[in-house]
């Protein structure tokens, strides 16, 4: 009897100890573990119960005694443990000590998560940790995504494992490591870079119920966002309706294009000039607050001059050649540019891949400068490239580098105009509200045929997202990591090393020396 | 009270710094540290020099995260070789007996034991300090001192909750080296668990990422004070404590 009494135990204990880790395995707790749990139980309160003589006469002795206290006064202080911990971690406190608050909320993501009226989830898909500067990474974001879900009851994350679980990647598509998925069904946004600014822009964008619409302009052959072949569109329109867009086309001449109704205007590559009544019609939408993205080709096409000219943008009347490195290396034609570097612009930064521009125009600035305007180059082509005025069309096969009358590279092919309201503007007076508008001397880098290649269909979403993005959004920073260079000559080099691997070391083992030294001389 | 703490402190310092094995661990942290420190501030100037114009690189940051990391990596193989003798020792050399008849209450004994252990650690992260001075020279902008403190803060409370795990540990045998693998395999366990509790913040995955020590330091390190993370800090160091308690007073007992 007192074997099988500790055999009911023993197999109690076991069943009870695989349920808990079956549901470590599978980490959801069902009814079959609360019957395994159950069954446990009662087979080790069987066990106890048949052989209560000995257990009675083991608990009378003082060592089962000094057992209970412990195991009693343990799960007693564990409990107590527990609950400050649970009580921590629900009203966590905390001190950023980073300069900059590196850690800390804005007061505009703030007011935007209290006021979510509905369950937002954050998937994150993590890069593997083999790194530690991903670790910095990681908790950072974990550390802002903690922040977010603290600050409102509606924000649940989760961090999820690309290569461990593959069907959830595989659910949203998911091309790159790091990638966070805001979803506030039915509505998903592809986080790609995540900082606060573009997370907080994303949440906002799968709660709100606003579908912004973008229009493009027809009547002058520009190009078609239905258009599926190479010359077309279509995959681009395709892209920016996945990114909940609406798309549409509009004729200045037959219809009045006003903010209320459209976000952005596209304007893709026109042949013919415009019309000055449709000038003017885009001139009033831009200074209503409209957003304007404007690509010119080379000529003969439309150069559009004078709408450009009062955003201090002047299209040059040539195209441009490319014999850089970077095209020779890639085999990439002569007669369409590349763009490998880029500046610290929202529309271009992080940007990790070339650009390129097949028959592109240049661009300049216009002299005198318009006041109240502040502009930026967004794509400047490589030191190896030139532009010729009254190139043959179609243009040469061999094109060469005239010095007498070719304009010499790096040459811009992309500006971002940008108003900025003043302070004036706040106070109430008449001045124009902000407006932005992106002007790039190529249309066919959205083309079909170009808009996969490089980071062409990045680059052309970024400008959209910039140009409609939120006022208030683009008053949050991202807290970019600070440059700060560490500089080393080749004397200071070794001086450190000499200074961290032979002085330093040597400071503890001198002074063990002298201690033992003297202590032998005084025996 | 405090001076029979003070009297157990001062005796286990003593008994450390009047044989080489101190020395020897001080010169062997120092070396190994300082020299992981120099490759870092080397690769930190290559990756400047390498580096384009648009992409910012923190170089400061970069050299004391991964000086962060290489001394919690290192305190994984030292803090059990630390504290595997303060209990296994004595009773393995019958002292233990000696120490119950003088006049000193198990929690005195606990604390001095743990401070002079602590103490030792604390000078070992002072000698790891030392060369991050040259980050201040060497750095187009110096570093913030704070978020360094509050790092090393991280790195303080984690050796003082594994330093109460090994003591435990140790009372419970008589072999050291039983002692120290112990508390190494407790300690890698623990580290692990950040690791498998990677994949969610639900269930399973949260208890083992929290119970983990290393996704409570990592807070630290970046220079972010949480009080959770303190509290869970504290919470290991006065189980541990009460842990070793217990089993000398059952020690004493028998």
């Amino acid at each position: 009897m007192v074997r099988l009494a500790r055999y009911a135990s023993l197999a109690g204990l076991f069943i009870m100890l695989a349920a808990l880790l079956h549901f470590g395995v599978v980490n959801r707790w069902n009814y079959g573990h609360w019957l395994a749990l159950t069954m446990g139980g009662v087979l080790v309160g069987v066990g106890v119960a048949l052989n209560l003589a000995v257990w009675r006469q083991a608990l009378r002795r003082r060592q089962a005694a000094e057992g209970i206290h412990f195991f009693v006064t343990g799960v007693l202080l564990l409990v107590v443990l527990l609950l400050l911990n649970l009580l921590a971690v629900r009203h966590n406190w905390r001190w950023d000590s980073t300069p900059n608050q590196q850690y800390s909320l804005s007061a505009y993501t703030v007011q935007v998560l209290q006021n979510l009226e509905h369950d937002v989830h954050l998937r994150v898909f993590l890069a593997p940790v083999d790194q530690p500067e991903a670790i910095q990474f990681r908790e950072s974001l974990r550390s802002l995504l903690r922040e977010y879900s603290a600050r409102s009851p509606h924000i649940h994350w989760q961090m999820i494992d690309p290569d461990r679980q593959r069907e959830q990647a595989r659910r949203y598509n998911i091309q790159y490591y790091n990638t966070i998925v805001v979803e506030c069904p039915p509505r998903v946004e592809l986080v790609e870079q995540p900082d606060e600014s573009v997370l907080t822009g994303a949440i906002l964008k799968v709660v709100s119920d606003e579908t912004k619409r973008v229009f493009f302009s027809t009547g002058h052959g520009e190009r078609s966002p239905a258009n599926p072949s190479g010359y077309g569109f279509s995959l681009a329109s395709a892209a920016l309706q996945n990114r909940n867009y609406e798309l549409g086309q509009i004729n200045l001449l037959q219809e009045k294009l006003t903010v209320e109704e459209c976000r952005l205007l596209i304007i893709a590559g026109p042949k013919k000039e415009w019309a000055l009544g449709e000038i003017e019609a885009v001139e009033e939408y831009v200074r209503a607050g409209g957003a304007l993205l404007v690509m010119v080709d080379p000529p003969p096409d439309a150069a559009l001059a004078t709408l450009l000219k009062t955003w201090g943008v002047q299209p040059r009347l040539d195209r441009i050649y490319d014999d850089s490195q970077a095209g020779r290396v890639l085999g990439t034609e002569v007669g369409a540019p590349l763009v490998t570097r880029y500046p610290d612009h929202p529309i271009t930064r992080g940007m990790p891949v070339m650009t390129i521009f097949p028959s592109a125009r240049s661009l300049e600035r216009v002299s005198p400068w318009p006041e109240g305007i502040t502009l930026q180059y967004l794509l400047r082509t490589n030191p190896g490239s030139w532009s010729e005025r009254d190139s043959p069309i179609p243009p040469p096969a061999e094109p060469q580098f005239n010095p007498g009358t070719d304009l010499i590279g790096p040459l811009d092919i992309g500006f971002a105009v940008e108003r900025v309201v003043g302070q004036a503007a706040e106070a109430g007076d008449t001045s124009p509200p902000a407006a932005r508008l992106v002007v790039v001397g190529d249309s066919d880098f959205v083309t079909n045929a170009y808009f996969n290649q490089f980071s062409n269909g990045d680059l052309f979403l970024n400008m959209v997202n910039w140009l409609t993005a939120e006022e208030d959004l683009i008053a949050i920073q991202p807290r970019d990591p600070a440059n700060v260079p560490i500089l080393l000559t080749e004397v200071e080099r070794r001086s450190v090393y000499y200074l961290t691997v032979i002085i330093l070391p040597l400071v503890p083992l001198l002074a063990g020396i002298a201690v033992l030294f003297f202590r032998r001389r005084r025996r | 009270m405090i001076k029979n703490v003070w009297h157990v402190m001062g005796k286990e310092l003593k008994s450390y710094f009047y044989s080489p094995v101190a020395y020897v661990v001080l010169t062997l942290f120092i070396l190994l540290v300082g020299w992981r420190y120099s490759v870092l501030l080397v690769n930190a100037a290559l990756q400047t020099a390498a580096g384009t114009p648009y992409a910012p690189f923190d170089g400061p940051q970069y050299v004391i995260l991964n000086h962060f990391a290489v001394i919690s990596t290192v305190l994984l193989f030292l803090l059990p070789l630390i504290t595997m003798g303060v209990y296994a020792e004595e009773k393995k050399k019958g002292t233990m007996e000696l120490l119950f008849t003088l006049p000193l209450s198990n929690g005195q004994i606990i604390l001095g034991k743990f401070l002079a252990n602590f103490l030792f650690c604390l000078l070992l992260f002072c000698g790891s300090a030392v060369p991050l001075i040259t980050l201040f020279r060497f750095a187009a902008a110096p570093p913030a001192i704070i978020p360094i403190l509050v790092g090393y803060l991280g790195i303080v409370l984690l050796t003082a909750a594994v330093l109460s795990l090994g003591h435990f540990l140790s009372t419970l045998t008589e072999n050291q080296i039983v002692a120290a693998a112990l508390t190494f395999v407790l300690v890698i366990v623990l580290y692990f668990f950040n690791e498998f509790g990677q994949a969610g913040n639900e269930g399973l995955a949260a208890v083992l990422r929290y119970l983990s020590p290393l996704s409570h330091l990592e807070s630290f390190l970046v220079g972010t004070l949480d009080v959770s993370h303190l509290i869970y800090f504290i919470s290991v160091w006065v189980f541990g404590i009460f842990l070793t308690y217990r089993t000398l007073e059952s020690l004493r007992w028998r």
